[in-house]
């Protein structure tokens, strides 16, 4: 073996998300240290992430940082690239008919389900100076697949190769793997891209885009994406959260600051601070995860003191005013722009009638995803959720619009 | 919380009755914030977290279980006074969705003034400090006792 590789940068330029990763943390506690990949410290492709946002590193080159090491005094340069041993050119027009390019299909939907979206390295040209240490090198990347491929958590293998010659013959000198994070765009409020330092916690963190990530899997867009949250966390009842109907409805996650870190610890089957969600906490967790992935939703209230219409709180299977409540002192959403009657809401809390009349059976579940907040006797979010006669009282409240920072 | 629900609460919860408080019926909140292990004897506490919220005094939220699946969640704010701890009371009271949640006079009240729906969710002022206890497990459990626990640790002279 002539070349060992030392190191690999993703987000080698914290001032930029275009050619290159963002900025990330994997929780309150752990900051993410770059190079990302460390020859003796990367084991597992979760030791090694990076996250990447479609709409910035649209038409961009891609490129990642490598340090490599010439183990052979006598090599003074080499070629250097990295395939991606996963890949399979399609069938050619005169090849093996449908069987084939059927295999060929299903092996690249799994590829952009849970595969490597960063394509390959091209190839370059390394000399290696005395000592054999080389710097950061720039490698660009090619056949890059983020925006075919929509949100996701996935994981990229490179088999890294070396040839004295531009065209080969190549050798494998290392495997790497890697957790690759995609994103709609650059993750909003409460979360940021600087200060880029250890000690700021509201970085993305990847324990949150693990989830976020899964629960708007193949989302191409903001408004999907939130929908899948929306989705995701609603799912989550009764197995893992459910209504707040033994302490009347109130927050356990989210006084103040969100407490992301306990919601995790809940999300991986510990304790938490416990089974029990308001609609402060759905709302929070809704506009917290949405906007990791570059959604751009608020908290915000509406209210007060609203009759109920017939609904499925989260957790719950009975159609009732939730908890059999006569009505809300307010209510809580994950709320777009700024959060009056004209902006669309996406609601985790509870299931709406969705048919002609809310407050009536049959009942229709329908989840409030993107649903406009509307006027009285619109029939959209407002006439669904409060009773005929309270409708004009359930008024948005935008002053208490918000996005509580994460702890 | 806009003014006019701050309004509507004021008005639901008969504030002038009760937002006044002698100062000096203070308490042993320091000991209290620290959660000792031994602050609800039938209990394991799982977990304390500080809390520092912008324009609310410090609270610390702790997690107790017992069994397989009792939990309980407390919640303890101190306060500059005890007429801002009367004010804090007023606004947590509006940050329950339920319109149920009631004053509780007679032998079923905790510390100076308290408030709850049912026997599974107490909020109640002792001096400067206010506590919050409620379930956080599935198997609900009457969260008074533990509630007088706390009250009586607070109001323990040597804790002072």
């Amino acid at each position: 073996m002539s070349v060992r590789l030392e190191a690999i940068k993703f987000n080698h330029d914290p001032t930029s998300a275009a050619s290159d990763a963002l900025n990330i943390r994997r929780n309150a506690t752990q900051f993410v240290t770059v190079p990302e990949w460390q020859r003796g410290v990367s084991v597992n492709p979760e030791d090694s992430p990076a996250a990447y946002s479609m709409q910035d590193t649209q038409g961009q080159t891609i490129t990642i940082k490598a340090q490599l090491r010439a183990t052979d005094p006598e090599v003074k340069s080499l070629w250097i690239r990295a395939v991606d041993p996963t890949y399979e050119p399609a069938p050619g027009p005169g090849g093996c008919g449908c069987l084939a390019f059927l295999k060929w299909l299903i092996k690249l939907l799994a590829r952009l389900l849970t595969g490597n979206v960063l394509g390959a390295v091209k190839r370059r040209k390394i000399t290696f100076p005395a000592g054999g240490l080389t710097g950061f090198e720039t490698f660009e990347l090619k056949k890059v697949e983020l925006h075919k491929a929509g949100v996701g958590v996935r994981t990229t293998v490179w088999r890294w190769q070396y040839s004295h010659k531009k065209y080969g013959p190549w050798t494998d000198f290392e495997t790497t793997q890697h957790r690759i994070y995609t994103v709609v765009e650059i993750p909003k409020a409460p979360w940021t891209q600087t200060p880029y330092q250890a000690s700021n916690t509201q970085l993305p963190w990847t324990e949150v885009l693990d989830y976020a990530c899964k629960w708007a899997l193949l989302a191409k867009d903001v408004d999907t994406a939130a929908g899948g949250v929306t989705r995701g966390v609603y799912d989550l009842g009764p197995g893992t959260i459910t209504y707040d109907c033994p302490g009347s409805g109130s927050t356990h996650y989210s006084a103040g600051s969100f407490n992301c870190t306990r919601f995790i610890e809940r999300l991986k089957g510990g304790m938490g601070n416990g089974v029990y969600v308001n609609c402060t906490d759905c709302a929070t967790i809704v506009s917290t995860f949405a906007n990791a992935l570059g959604a751009d939703l608020w908290q915000s209230r509406m209210g007060s003191f609203f009759g109920l219409n017939p609904m499925l709180g989260i957790g719950s299977a009975v159609w009732q005013p939730c908890c059999g409540w006569s009505s809300f002192s307010y209510h809580e959403v994950a709320w777009k722009g700024a959060c009056t009657a004209a902006e669309e809401v996406f609601d985790a809390c509870l299931q709406v009638d969705g048919d002609a009349d809310p407050t009536a059976p049959p009942h229709t579940p329908l989840l409030p995803v993107n649903m406009q907040f509307g006027a009285a006797g619109a029939g959209l979010y407002r006439d669904r959720l409060a009773t005929p006669p309270t409708r004009p009282i359930c008024q948005p409240n935008p002053g208490t619009r918000q996005r509580r920072s994460v702890i | 919380m806009n003014a006019e629900h701050l309004e509507q609460l004021k008005k639901r919860h008969r504030y002038d009755e009760w937002s006044g408080g002698t100062e000096g019926q203070g308490s042993g909140a320091s000991q209290v914030l620290r959660v000792p292990e031994d602050l609800l004897p039938q209990w394991r506490l799982h977990h304390a977290d500080v809390l520092r919220q912008e324009g609310l005094p410090p609270m610390t939220q702790s997690i107790w279980t017992r069994g397989k699946d009792e939990a309980l969640s407390v919640e303890i704010w101190e306060c500059a006074s005890t007429a801002a701890a009367r004010e804090l009371l007023l606004t947590l009271l509006g940050e329950f969705e339920s319109p149920l949640v009631e004053r509780i006079t007679g032998p079923g009240s905790v510390g100076d003034v308290s408030f709850g729906q049912g026997e599974h969710m107490l909020l109640f002022a002792r001096g400067n400090v206010v506590v919050q206890v409620r379930n956080a497990g599935r198997e609900l459990v009457p969260v008074a006792d533990p509630a007088r626990e706390i009250d009586a640790r607070l109001t323990r002279p040597t804790e002072r």
